[in-house]
């Protein structure tokens, strides 16, 4: 027995707490209009179709994956393959049910994702991460796998398979204003880490090269982080207001108390740590001796900054970088309430108007530019390091 | 020529260095040594100046120092540290051609120079110069840094405590190995250790320092045989008769001896044994494999193999470029009063006697 068993905690833990869900809490919700509650519809109702048994079928290949020996790269290739291949198909079961019920029902009735179809998704992530760091032989194919994955998504959602779903029918309503928060979105989340690297860079080398600086720096920095954020954009606005008030010309530039410049102004505050601190990290893993020897053999300041510190430091920096994107995609949402924009304009909606759909709307583009920046990132981070360093 | 004149370096509240006066001639090996917090460190780092100097001057080949860009001026001179300092990320070549880099050689040149000063440092450049700093072992890793200070040729070279941080058996190997390059290489180099016998095996003169004043500089023999107060000689220790003789070559020492071949008659033997007691049996290759003497003659065995004391050449001979030190030490555990010099294939060159030793 003990030769042919051989336990992958991870991706057996996912697989069995993703299953459970999806054999049994609703896989869908169903409501006869927007605003009352709905009832759930389990996997096995929905699973009338063919689609589903797949489903069900490859679900019970993947937990024996989990549990059956055999050669880790392997082992790990298939998991990640098959959860990638998961994905579509079930927000391709979830949208054949959707048009369906709106073929029987009519127009105003709705369905949305339920427990039973969120989880599993998250559960499918959760292997595919494991998968993915476990088989460093095959990444160029699983890489080629999770972006087909994801294509095939967003192929479903655009194809119009989907489109009797609650969340795209919130989609179709508002589809130019939801490219429009997109690009805001985006704006201001990329622009307030460009404002922080600029800043925080410079701000961690010179912690690093100034003791007396470091821990008033960093208390500052700290300090920041921890103001709550709902509350930094709501001070800013009366600090902003009294500045213009002062100096009329701030607001020629087009500066108002709400909007972009307080939201760009407290996205940046905390982005800074994570990047200065980081930027302070990268430069103290830098030898001592090293730069003794590089000034020694004649070595001027900067050279010494370009050719030694900053190679050495930049994975480091980039890390930093790295959570203050994914960090300040987060934030951006809550910006919206300060009339800034961004995806927080549907989640603030959709709280508005209990519609949860329409929070989703917003939520989870969100999440996906979060995890997409990180992927870049880190990709970024491994062609970035010097090999000297792995 | 490096001449220091009334060399003076204050911090608040301290003196590291002061009111040093010496020169350091050109190709002469100098040891700075001294207890720590004796300012040879901070000597050393005023030469190339990592430090400024408060008060007094620094000239090099009559040149101050002060009239250079503190730049050009270190890519003038090589310097290599206890922590050696290697950039991680860089590969070994990478690292040796820091310098000529930042002097703009073509690449043509940095190569045959990296390859060059790798075989010089007996390693391999096919395998090592690709190697990161973090795939080398302590030894390789400071072989690297000394290559990479010679790496821009430059005429002066300082060293501060290189092989202090190696392991005793790693030390002595390098030490050995950088006396060897360096016979050949005539730099001037300013050396800071506070190992008293890696001075006395490396130095053409030492200077020591204490509380940042000079108290000897001298050549290793005069320190030894005449301290000029009692720091130095305590400082020396007590066995500065024994650290003398590991001054001097055993080569110096060595008189001829007579040997008789190992299948000759021991009765060929009879005259020089009366004469002087005991002679030398070599094999075919001339190489000392025993001893023989008055009692040997009287068994009247037919050949010399049979009528000699045996005794193992690797174990008992002295080696000709080995120390007198070395040597008595050789004599002392074996109890003989004589041994056989050889070269490095075996062959007999002579003997040297304790009573030499004892005499030098």
């Amino acid at each position: 027995m003990r030769r042919i068993f051989s336990v992958e905690k991870v991706s057996l833990t996912a697989s069995i707490l993703g299953a459970l869900p999806l054999f049994g809490f609703g896989f869908v919700i169903f409501r006869p209009n927007r605003l009352v509650s709905g009832s759930a519809v389990s996997l096995w109702k929905t699973a009338g179709d063919w689609i589903g048994w797949v489903i069900v079928a490859t679900w019970l290949v993947l937990i024996l994956l989990t549990i059956i020996k055999s050669q880790d790269r392997i082992r790990h290739s298939l998991l990640c393959l098959l959860s990638c291949a998961l994905i579509p198909g079930l927000l391709f079961l979830a949208g054949r049910h959707a048009a369906l019920v709106a073929e029987i029902q009519g127009p105003v009735a709705r369905v949305s994702f339920g427990p039973g179809f969120w989880i599993p998704v998250f559960a499918l992530g959760v292997i595919i991460t494991n998968s993915f760091q476990r088989s460093r032989g095959a990444r160029i194919i699983l890489g080629t796998a999770v972006f087909l994955s994801f294509s095939s998504c967003l192929i479903l959602l655009v194809s119009g398979r989907t489109d009797s779903l609650s969340l795209m029918r919130e989609f179709i309503n508002r589809r130019g204003r939801f490219f429009g928060e997109l690009r805001i979105h985006m704006a201001l989340a990329v622009s307030s880490v460009g404002i922080a690297f600029l800043l925080g860079v410079p701000l961690g080398m010179v912690a690093h090269r100034v003791k007396k600086l470091r821990t008033p720096t960093f208390f500052t920095l700290n300090t920041l982080q921890t103001v709550p954020s709902l509350a930094l954009f709501g001070i800013l606005i009366p600090v902003l207001a009294a500045l213009i008030g002062r100096f009329p010309v701030l607001g020629k530039m087009g500066i108002s108390g709400i909007g972009t410049a307080p939201a760009i102004i407290a996205l940046t505050a905390y982005s800074l740590l994570p990047v200065a601190r980081n930027t302070f990290t990268g430069f103290s893993t830098v030898d001592p001796a090293a730069v003794d020897a590089g000034l020694g053999m004649g070595m001027t300041r900067a050279q010494l900054l370009w050719r030694v510190e900053l190679p050495i430091a930049s994975p480091i920096i980039l890390n930093g970088i790295r959570t203050a994107l994914v960090q300040a995609v987060g934030l951006t949402a809550v910006a919206a309430l300060i009339g800034a924009g961004g995806f927080g304009v549907f989640i603030f909606q959709g709280l508005g108007q209990a519609a949860t759909d329409l929070i989703l709307l917003g939520a989870v583009p969100t999440i996906v530019i979060a995890v997409a920046a990180d992927a870049a990132m880190s990709t970024l981070i491994v062609i970035v390091e010097p090999k000297g360093l792995k | 020529m490096i001449s220091l004149r009334n060399v003076t370096k204050e911090y608040p509240g301290t003196t590291a260095v002061d009111d040093l006066t010496f020169s350091i001639h050109k190709g002469e090996f100098t040891v700075l040594i001294g207890p720590s917090g004796c300012g040879k460190s901070t000597t050393l780092r005023l030469i190339n100046r990592l430090i400024e100097t408060t008060r007094g001057t620094i000239a090099i080949d009559d040149r101050d120092i002060t009239e250079f860009r503190p730049e050009e001026l270190r890519r003038q001179i090589g310097y290599a540290i206890q922590s050696v300092g290697l950039f991680p990320h860089m590969t070994v070549a990478q690292n040796i051609a820091v310098v000529p880099r930042l002097l703009k050689w073509d690449t043509g040149r940095i190569d045959n120079r990296t390859e060059g000063l790798l075989e010089l440092f007996s390693l391999e450049p096919s395998e090592y110069r690709d190697k990161y700093p973090r795939q080398l072992s302590g030894g390789e890793a400071q072989r690297v840094g000394v290559a990479r200070a010679l790496a821009a040729d430059p005429g002066i070279l300082l060293m501060d405590e290189p092989f202090g941080a190696l392991d005793p058996i790693t030390r002595e190997s390098l030490q050995l190995e950088f006396a060897r390059i360096q016979r050949d290489l005539k730099k001037t180099i300013v050396f800071v250790t506070h190992d008293i016998d890696e001075a006395i095996r490396l130095a053409n003169r030492i200077v020591i320092l204490k509380d940042g004043r000079l108290v000897q500089h001298d050549t290793p023999e005069n320190i030894l045989t005449s301290p000029v107060d009692r720091f130095v000689l305590e400082f020396i220790g007590t066995d500065r008769a024994l650290k003398r003789l590991s001054r001097l070559s055993a080569t110096d020492f060595t008189v001829e001896a007579p040997s008789i071949a190992a299948d000759r008659p021991p009765s060929e033997a009879a005259r020089i044994i009366e004469d002087r007691r005991y002679v030398w049996v070599v094999d075919a290759e001339n190489r000392p494999i025993g001893w023989l003497d008055q009692d040997d003659l009287t068994l009247g065995s037919p050949t010399a193999a049979e009528a000699m004391t045996p005794m193992d050449h690797h174990t008992e001979a002295i080696a000709a470029d080995a120390t007198l030190r070395e040597a008595l030490s050789r004599m002392i555990q074996k109890g003989i009063r004589g041994a056989p010099v050889v070269d490095e294939r075996g062959n007999l060159l002579g003997e040297i006697r304790l009573s030499d030793i004892l005499d030098a």
